[in-house]
């Protein structure tokens, strides 16, 4: 018994990545979702305010808001840009000309508030400070009035005024269960062959090797595709989450969604030296692309630091084409931008891992 | 004695001097105040001390009594006189309240005169409150009593604070008693004046 622990303990111990791996991405990961788990305890709301009253009444209400939000004042058409065109805030507030006028006249008055509604949580909190404060304006009118602000939504961008927990829960878990499956059965078919001894042969393949092992992620891509559009499919009858307006516009971004994953699946295989390796590689992917994307939680609830990071990873890229698909009710035009990102970050994981596992198992 | 106090004796002895030749009219009893105010809104202190500044200036001026039985109306008729005392009480907190958080809307007011017209004892003073991007119309109805102009309702953009009020305390006593609606005014005199955010 001694004898085979100190074997396997040698043979455990020259796997000299693996035990790296095996302690250094567990840190990284930790590091990762230790953060996110942090949460931004009081995070400060981004809210552009229209100022067309230009009155005392909305100066008190932007400096009350101030405290509570990150106010920014910009004009009418700045705060549509940036609510229905570009999603950087959830909402906008618009206080119309005359405000101040009606409000002193004790005259009801109307105060409009643009959404997103595909970042539900965040209107939440706008709306959560526009009743705070229409607390304070009943308590700066005359007493005995109760309501002396009438809020007017307009929905922005698409037709689901209220979307449920389902249209972040259905396509975020999807995405990761298709990172969970890609990840690790693109990373494992590659070392599959090493182990079974055909890579040699692999390797001096007429077809050429990377056209090789491209024809095995094709097979990969085709089965990340169909298990993505079957969840969410699924979410669809099941839960009436959306699928957009546009059947072709669904397909094509999915088929975008799921090209980055098969890079990095090509990728985890690049990195890991043997099969044992590419399992905490893959998971710490599969990990931190989930925590980062916003693919459990929104991205807003996690630090500012976070966010910023959480911009240029790929699966933010693709929450938020689901998001212009399902709750912004957007087409294909909309997603140009989104698909060409997705497809740039699939080429370069792929160019990257293939390149990787080449260079490895070609000098064996 | 303080700023505030000093100011104060000022405005009691401007409204409640004796008629007389030199009598401040109506116009120079609101300059005055406004000016006072003014000088409290855009000086040093606490929000808290500003309120009760204003509360001690504005108390001789504003004649809330006249305003709290016009505001009740026919409402008061029949009413015990520890009633109505207790109402006029009541209103008068509410009155100075909604009147002074009005006016620390303005963070930097800028009073413009723009005339009075007298008619034996009653008479109407045209203010404005000039913002950098508006005017905001500020009539006072004043109304001379043992030789002081007090003011008896206020004008802001041509509503009326005192109809304001009795619109409210008509529609209020249509769907409860006199006594619940004390008790609602009175929760509100004894709660905070701005709830914050």
């Amino acid at each position: 018994m001694r004898a085979v622990f100190l074997k396997d303990l040698l043979i455990a111990l020259r796997d000299r990545g693996a035990v790296f791996i095996a302690l250094v991405v567990p840190v990284f990961v930790i590091s990762i979702l230790g953060g996110a788990l942090q949460r931004n305890r009081n995070p400060l709301v981004r809210l552009p305010v229209v100022n067309e009253d230009q009155g005392p009444v909305a100066g008190t209400f932007i400096t009350l808001l101030r405290d509570h939000a990150r106010v920014e004042e910009v004009d009418r058409a700045q705060a549509e840009y940036l609510v229905r065109d570009r999603n950087r805030a959830a909402a906008a507030i618009v206080f119309p000309e005359g405000l101040s006028k009606a409000y002193l006249q004790g005259r009801t008055a109307d105060i409009l508030l643009l959404t997103d509604p595909a970042r539900v949580g965040e209107v939440g909190r706008v709306k959560v400070l526009l009743l705070l404060m229409d607390k304070r304006a009943a308590a700066l009118a005359d007493p005995l009035a109760e309501e002396r602000l009438s809020l007017k939504e307009v929905n922005l961008t698409g037709k689901h005024a209220d979307p449920g927990s389902f249209e972040q829960t259905v396509p975020g878990y999807a995405l990761m269960f298709v990172l969970l499956a890609v990840i690790f059965g693109t990373a494992a078919a590659m070392h599959d062959e090493r182990g079974w001894g055909t890579l040699p042969r692999l390797l001096v393949a007429p077809a050429g090797f990377t056209w090789m092992l491209l024809g095995k992620l094709a097979v990969r891509y085709l089965v990340g595709i169909v298990q993505l559009l079957v969840l969410l499919v699924f979410g669809h009858f099941a839960f009436g989450v959306s699928l957009g307006p546009s059947p072709l516009a669904l397909v094509l971004l999915v088929m975008a969604m799921v090209f980055p994953v098969v890079g990095l699946g090509m990728l985890t295989a690049g990195l890991a030296g043997t099969r044992e390796q590419t399992l905490p590689l893959g998971l710490a992917f599969v990990l931190t692309f989930s925590c980062l994307g916003g693919l459990w939680w929104p991205p807003w609830v996690t630090p500012e630091w976070m966010q910023k990071i959480s911009s240029i990873v790929f699966t933010t890229w693709a929450m938020q084409g689901m998001q212009d698909l399902m709750l912004r009710d957007r087409g294909l035009d909309a997603l140009a931008v989104t698909v060409t990102i997705l497809a740039a970050y699939g080429v370069a994981f792929t160019a990257l891992g293939l390149a990787l596992f080449r260079a490895r198992h070609s000098a064996r | 004695m303080t700023a505030n106090g000093r100011v104060a004796l000022l405005v009691v002895a401007l409204v409640a001097a004796p008629a007389a030749a030199e009598a401040p009219g109506p116009m120079a009893v609101t300059r005055e105040v406004l000016t006072r105010s003014n000088a409290i809104v855009t000086g040093s202190g606490e929000h808290r001390q500003k309120v009760e500044a204003l509360n001690t200036l504005l108390r001789p001026f504003l004649d809330t009594e006249a305003m709290g039985r016009r505001a009740m109306g026919k409402h008061l008729d029949g009413r015990s006189p520890a009633q109505v005392r207790a109402f006029l009480d009541v209103f008068r907190e509410l009155f100075m309240r909604t009147y002074i958080q009005r006016l620390l809307l303005f963070e930097v007011p800028d009073f413009g005169y723009k005339g009075e017209h007298v008619d034996g004892d009653a008479a109407t003073v045209e203010t404005e409150i000039i913002t950098p991007k508006d005017r905001f119309g500020v009539d006072y109805t004043m109304r001379r009593s043992t030789g002081a102009w007090r003011a008896t309702d206020i004008r802001v953009e041509g509503a009326s604070l005192g109809d304001n009020f009795r619109s409210q305390f008509d529609a209020a006593l249509a769907k409860e008693p006199f006594d619940s609606l004390m008790e609602r005014l009175r929760k509100k005199v004894a709660g905070p004046a701005e709830p914050d955010l």
